[in-house]
Formats: C-alpha cells, sequence, structure tokens
C-alpha cells in the first residue's frame, strides 16, 4: 500500500497519488483509505434510490460538469466527467474510486485532490479554506479569495522569492490548542493558458505534467505544515496607484471563504466557528488592495516584505 | 421551568429570570464580535462586544439581575441603566431563539 500525507490527512492508498511525497507523516493525523474500483463495483456501493443532489454544475450548453450526490446512509459522491466517480464514507475514512483505466492519473486525481480529498479533510474535522498557502520562516500565509483571483500566480511568485509552497487554491487548517496550523496539500498547481509560461525553459518554476483546459504543474517537496500567521485577502482595484494593506476582522468574510460548504453537520458547522474564531484572535488578516497596473511580481515584493516584518513582530 | 418569548414579559419578571442558552446554540469570541450560531437554523447571528459580554455574564450567573449587578460593577454603570440595557438584549435574543429564559 502506498502511503503519504496532504490536507491534514494520513493517507493509505491502493495507488500512488501524483503530486505527493511516499512516506509516513510525522505526526498522528485523521487517516483515510483510498481503493481503485472497477466501475461496477463502485455502481453497486451507491445506492439507487434516497440521495439528496447537492452540487450539479453544467456548461453554458446544459452538460453536466460536476455533480456532488449526498447518502444520509453511505456518504457522498462526488462525479466529473472524464475523472470518474469517488464515494466518500460518511465520517471520511475511507473512498473508493472508479475511473476508466484509459484516463492518466494526473487527469483523474485533479477530481481527487481538487474536491474529493478536500471534502474528506473537512469531514474528519479540519477547517478547509478556499486559499493558496506559502510558508515563510516557518509561519504560514494564506492567500483567501474566491477562484480567479490569482492566488496561485500570487503563490508561484512568492516561491520564486523564497517562500516554501504549502498549497495551490485549497488550504487545510487545524486547530491545536486555540492555534491555527495549516497543512500542507499536494505539489501541484493547476495552471491557466497565460500561467503556463511558467513552466517552460530551463529556469522553469514549475514541471508541468499534464495539460488540459488547465494544466498541472509540480513544483517538487512541499514545506511542512506551520502555525498560520498571516490571511492576505487581495482584491482588484480600479484606480492605479501603490498596494494598500489594511486590517480586517470580520467573522462573515472568513466564514465564507469556506471551501467545502457541503458538509452542515453539527460537528462541522462548530468546528468551522471554533476555528475562524482562534483566526480572527492569532492570526493577522489583510485586506490587500492591488491597484490597476500592478503585476503580479510588484505585488508579491510588497507581501513578501511585509509578511517578513509582520512574523518578526509576532 | 419555562420558556418565554420574551416581548410580552416585563422587564422585572425578566430580571428574576436565569438566562441559558441552549444546546442548538454555539457562540464564539472574535476580534470585533460575539459570533453565535443557531444550529438548527443554520443561521448566524452577529453580537457587538458589550451584547457579547453581556452574553456570557447571563448564560453563568444565577438571575439576570445577578449579572445586571456584575455588569454594573465592570462598567461602572448604574445597575438600573444596566437592567434595563440587558432587558432589551434579552427580548431580541429571546426572539432570534439564542437563549431560554427560566424560573432559577
Amino acid at each position: 500500500m502506498w502511503r503519504g500525507a496532504a490536507f491534514g490527512l494520513q493517507i493509505t492508498s491502493s495507488y500512488p497519488i501524483v503530486g505527493i511525497l511516499e512516506g509516513p507523516p510525522p505526526d498522528s493525523r485523521p487517516p483515510v483509505t483510498l481503493e481503485l474500483e472497477e466501475p461496477n463495483r463502485a455502481t453497486s456501493r451507491w445506492p439507487r434510490k434516497g440521495a439528496t443532489r447537492l452540487v450539479d454544475e453544467r456548461s453554458p450548453s446544459g452538460r453536466s460538469e460536476m455533480r456532488i450526490d449526498q447518502h444520509d446512509d453511505v456518504g457522498f459522491r462526488v462525479w466529473m466527467p472524464d475523472m470518474g466517480a469517488h464515494i466518500v464514507s460518511r465520517d471520511g475514512s475511507c473512498v473508493w474510486s472508479a475511473v476508466s483505466r484509459r484516463i492518466p492519473p494526473w487527469r483523474w486525481q485533479r477530481l481527487l485532490l481538487g474536491q474529493v480529498l478536500p471534502l474528506v479533510s473537512s469531514l474528519r474535522g479540519l477547517e478547509v479554506l478556499h486559499a493558496s498557502g506559502v510558508s515563510i520562516g516557518g509561519r504560514a500565509i494564506a492567500l483567501i479569495g474566491p477562484s480567479g483571483t490569482g492566488k496561485t500566480s500570487l503563490a508561484l511568485e512568492l516561491v520564486r522569492l523564497g517562500a516554501g509552497f504549502l498549497s495551490d487554491d485549497v488550504l487545510a487548517l487545524a486547530l491545536r490548542r486555540q492555534h491555527v496550523v495549516a497543512q500542507p496539500g499536494p505539489g501541484l498547481v493547476s495552471l491557466r493558458a497565460t500561467e503556463r509560461r511558467l513552466g517552460h525553459g530551463p529556469d522553469a518554476a514549475v514541471q508541468l505534467i499534464g495539460r488540459g483546459e488547465k494544466s498541472v504543474a509540480a513544483l517538487g517537496p512541499v514545506a511542512e505544515s506551520a502555525p498560520l500567521a498571516i490571511g492576505y485577502f487581495p482584491r482588484r482595484l480600479e484606480h492605479a496607484g501603490e498596494v494598500s494593506l489594511e486590517r480586517w476582522g470580520d467573522p462573515r468574510r472568513l466564514l465564507g471563504n469556506t471551501f467545502v460548504g457541503l458538509v452542515n453537520t453539527a460537528e462541522r458547522r462548530i468546528a468551522q466557528l471554533d476555528t475562524c474564531s482562534a483566526m480572527s484572535r492569532t492570526v493577522g488578516l489583510f485586506d490587500v488592495g492591488v491597484p490597476r497596473g500592478v503585476d503580479v511580481e510588484r505585488l508579491a515584493e510588497v507581501l513578501l516584505r511585509h509578511a517578513s516584518a509582520t512574523i518578526e513582530r509576532q | 421551568m419555562t420558556k418565554s418569548a420574551g416581548q410580552d414579559i416585563p422587564c422585572e419578571t425578566l430580571l428574576g429570570r436565569a438566562i441559558r442558552v441552549p444546546q442548538h446554540v454555539v457562540y464564539r469570541e472574535f476580534v470585533a464580535e460575539t459570533v453565535a450560531l443557531n444550529l438548527n437554523t443554520g443561521k448566524y447571528h452577529g453580537l457587538n462586544p458589550t451584547a457579547g459580554r453581556m452574553l456570557e455574564t447571563m448564560g453563568r450567573a444565577p438571575t439576570m439581575r445577578d449579572a445586571a449587578r456584575e455588569l454594573a460593577a465592570a462598567y461602572d454603570q448604574p445597575p438600573e441603566a444596566v437592567e434595563q440595557d440587558l432587558c432589551a438584549l434579552c427580548r431580541d435574543l429571546l426572539t432570534r431563539n439564542l437563549i431560554e429564559a427560566r424560573e432559577p
């Protein structure tokens, strides 16, 4: 069996996972077991009746792009075309995946890493933010915000400037005695067409491992889990000027940036409230105004300087 | 022990009641406010720091009147003024089903 760690989970799997280094995790984390199954076997696990459709994303043409169903007795079923069907047990301890053999692992595991394991992480008691994460001086920095806000580009630029890479787009947080600890994800990023240049040339920041609507690139070993020190919430401004940084502590923004809103159990909601409460009290949270004309390189320099000074003062 | 919607209970009567936070309500402190979550409805409610402290005090004091006394001392305010503020808050929280008012 293959073993590794990501999203704060101990992963035991019947297949290797692209982007995660094999090896036992250094401390005790909630375990999850991953199994690959024949489609027929996986189909028989999911009841024909009694499930509720939680997510049904469609393309403009009406084609189904992602479906997530929940069944009270079984758990969750996550499906995307060409990425297989993945059944997650109610408590998140097991995942059974049914995938066509003709689909390369890097492609179908995008769903595993992008949706399924974050869901598992949430079920196992961690809070999962819509954020990319890097680490500086042994402390974690979260770049928080919805898709399309440039989190990946900013994270990669910070890594180029010397930060350690923690995670792209999904950041799992564990609460340890009122301190929030950011957990590393896989050492992979999803790149848009405009970002693919980062994977080319001898000085490439990343190694492209798969091309599609979004390409997948590997960064190499990720940083260790680290106490969360700062959360940046970048937003583009219409006017020109300098990057602005302003403290904020609105709980609604923290609660609203959760990655997994599907799990609405009392335990999960309380855990989310506990983690966000701890974040508001122990993490420096900053609204980052990014004026027109400021590129990602400049933004990363400003944030790196600010983060280093802030961490030194803490 | 009785529950009450609160709006129809005179302040003097409320002050003699014990306030408890029901099991389906959890609240946590954030930097600038206290957030209460009603697990039955999934709704979040924000309380300013003063209201948050009042809720915390009401929840552990034997009666509302005891809570008012403690808060009056803490804020160096006349007890009568605090009692009125506490009654107003209590009625609001009762309406939102975030607390229960019982006989002590």
